[in-house]
């Protein structure tokens, strides 16, 4: 049975997987070899769809959203300092793609005329007769938290990160993690008992 | 995961399937743009194109026509000619190149269905992580799902060759399916498996061997994690505590507190306290404080339960 074990000369670079990286392939993935960042593309793969998935609210798209992250990643992952910063850097490129796909879904909301709004795949007919109804009423609380709470509950309770995880992804100390963390299962019980959620 | 009922139905919801990540894989080979590596690649790059080009031009007067498209429409089936001859009819995500004479159809997933003239000297290929299909003149059908490729002819002949080394020659009303062989391929194929009630043994077994295959951490933590779910759900009490032990060993797998729960309720209802102590570190606090192994922080009991 084969063991993913960290080498001496690896670095850990992702806090979902775990994953780790070699020296070498690193260097490759900075000198832009293209062999290199598609792999490295393909271990983040699962991580930023779901970090897509669970932070992009109403009336945004995902996978177009995942898409457009990997887009930026081809482009600029090799200008990323040293491995460590990776899992940062990851986080933050999904969240300004999310926030551009926010801002242009508020756009779209108050132009006039014949601009089609974009239908919210998680609200098609299908998909909500796929989930249930308690998955619904989840992403509508989590739709509702600030960004920054949503961004370490998401991180936290649902990917079962630890705080230093959450905390080095975040770009934060620790101690603010955790405090934001306890305020962001305040805020989601608090928005569950509105929502009429049992907590 | 969490411990929230809640979050974990939300989590197990939001999870990104094979399916998924084929379908996202193929949106992103759809649109990617070179890396940029500078100027002088570029005018190097442009040089021999040029250069490339006047040969071309002045020393090959008949080339075969280059073809390209890309099939991104799973559920919706539809036909093209992509090449005099060839007619294709596509219900899932893959890339056609090659020329008009040789195309080449990498296919990712669904169902594609394929009509080629015979005797038109055309040589058609089909690609899949699984096999290899080359045909002359036929109608024949290539599925790619979770449990591997499978190839049915209509007409005519077609040669299989799976990745497993294994070939079929197939002739009308003949179908052969080739199995996955990379680790991605065999997790699809295992859960495919579970969601369809196979046996437990069989499901095991596509387990090893994606575990024995070259993968990344995440799609190793899901197998190791599945291995671990079937065995548990099975009678070897004792073979589920040590692949969740493993799993826990490896420090490169993720899905910790999950498979810890898992090794700790087996571990302890075969031999209380001492089962459960090697995974109790991996659980948090709070969890183990509300639960019954809370008896085995507190005193160090190795109570067995009735």
């Amino acid at each position: 049975m084969r063991q993913l074990e960290p080498n001496a000369d690896s670095v850990a670079l992702d806090g979902t997987n775990r994953s780790t990286l070699s020296a070498q392939r690193w260097e490759a993935v900075q000198r832009g070899d293209a062999p290199a960042i598609d792999a490295l593309c393909e271990d983040w793969l699962p991580t930023v769809l779901q970090w897509c998935r669970r932070l992009a609210g109403p009336r945004i798209d995902p996978d177009q959203a995942a898409q457009e992250v990997f887009l930026v990643v081809l482009r600029r992952v090799h200008t990323v300092q040293r491995p460590a910063q990776l899992p940062s850097w990851m986080f933050a490129v999904t969240r300004r793609v999310l926030a551009q796909h926010r801002r242009r879904a508020w756009v779209r909301r108050w132009m006039p005329g014949d601009v089609p709004e974009v239908a919210d795949p998680r609200r098609s007919p299908q998909a909500r007769a796929e989930r249930n109804e308690l998955v619904t009423q989840v992403a509508d609380v989590l739709d509702q938290m600030p960004d920054d709470l949503r961004a370490v509950l998401v991180l936290c309770d649902i990917e079962d990160r630890t705080d230093p995880e959450a905390a080095e992804i975040l770009d934060l100390k620790v101690g603010t993690a955790k405090s934001r963390l306890r305020r962001a299962r305040a805020r989601f019980k608090e928005l569950c008992i509105k929502n009429g959620i049992a907590p | 995961m969490p411990t929230d009922p809640k979050l974990t139905a939300y989590a197990e919801h939001t999870q990104a399937s094979p399916a998924d990540l084929t379908r996202l894989r193929a949106r992103i080979r759809a649109q990617r743009t070179p890396h940029a590596g500078g100027l002088r690649p570029l005018l190097l790059g442009g040089a021999a194109l040029a250069l490339a080009g006047l040969l071309v031009i002045i020393a090959i007067p008949a080339t075969p026509e280059p073809i390209a498209a890309t099939f991104d429409g799973l559920g919706t089936a539809t036909a093209t000619e992509v090449a005099p001859g060839v007619l294709v009819t596509a219900d899932g995500i893959g890339d056609l190149s090659g020329t008009e004479q040789a195309p080449v159809l990498a296919w990712s997933a669904g169902t594609v269905a394929l009509s080629v003239e015979p005797g038109a000297g055309l040589d058609v290929r089909v690609t899949t992580e699984e096999a290899l299909v080359q045909v002359v003149g036929t109608v024949f059908q290539v599925e790619r799902g979770p449990l591997g490729t499978q190839v049915g002819v209509t007409r005519g002949q077609v040669a299989v060759t799976c990745t497993d080394g294994s070939t079929h020659s197939l002739t009308a009303d003949r179908h052969a399916t080739c199995l996955p062989t990379s680790a991605t391929g065999l997790l699809g194929r295992a859960q495919a498996l579970r969601a369809g009630g196979s046996t437990a043994e069989t499901i095991l077994t596509t387990i090893d061997r994606g575990l024995s295959a070259e993968s990344t951490s995440a799609i190793f933590t899901e197998l190791s994690a599945l291995q671990v779910s079937v065995l548990a759900e099975g009678t070897d009490t004792t073979a589920a505590v040590a692949a969740a032990a493993r799993h826990l060993a490896n420090p490169a797998a993720g899905r910790r507190a999950e498979v810890a729960r898992i090794g700790a309720t087996l571990g302890y209802t075969s031999a209380g306290c001492s089962g459960a102590a090697p995974f109790i570190a991996e659980l948090p606090p709070e969890e183990v404080a509300a639960s019954a192994l809370s008896m085995c922080n507190s005193s160090g009991g190795a109570a067995k339960p009735r």
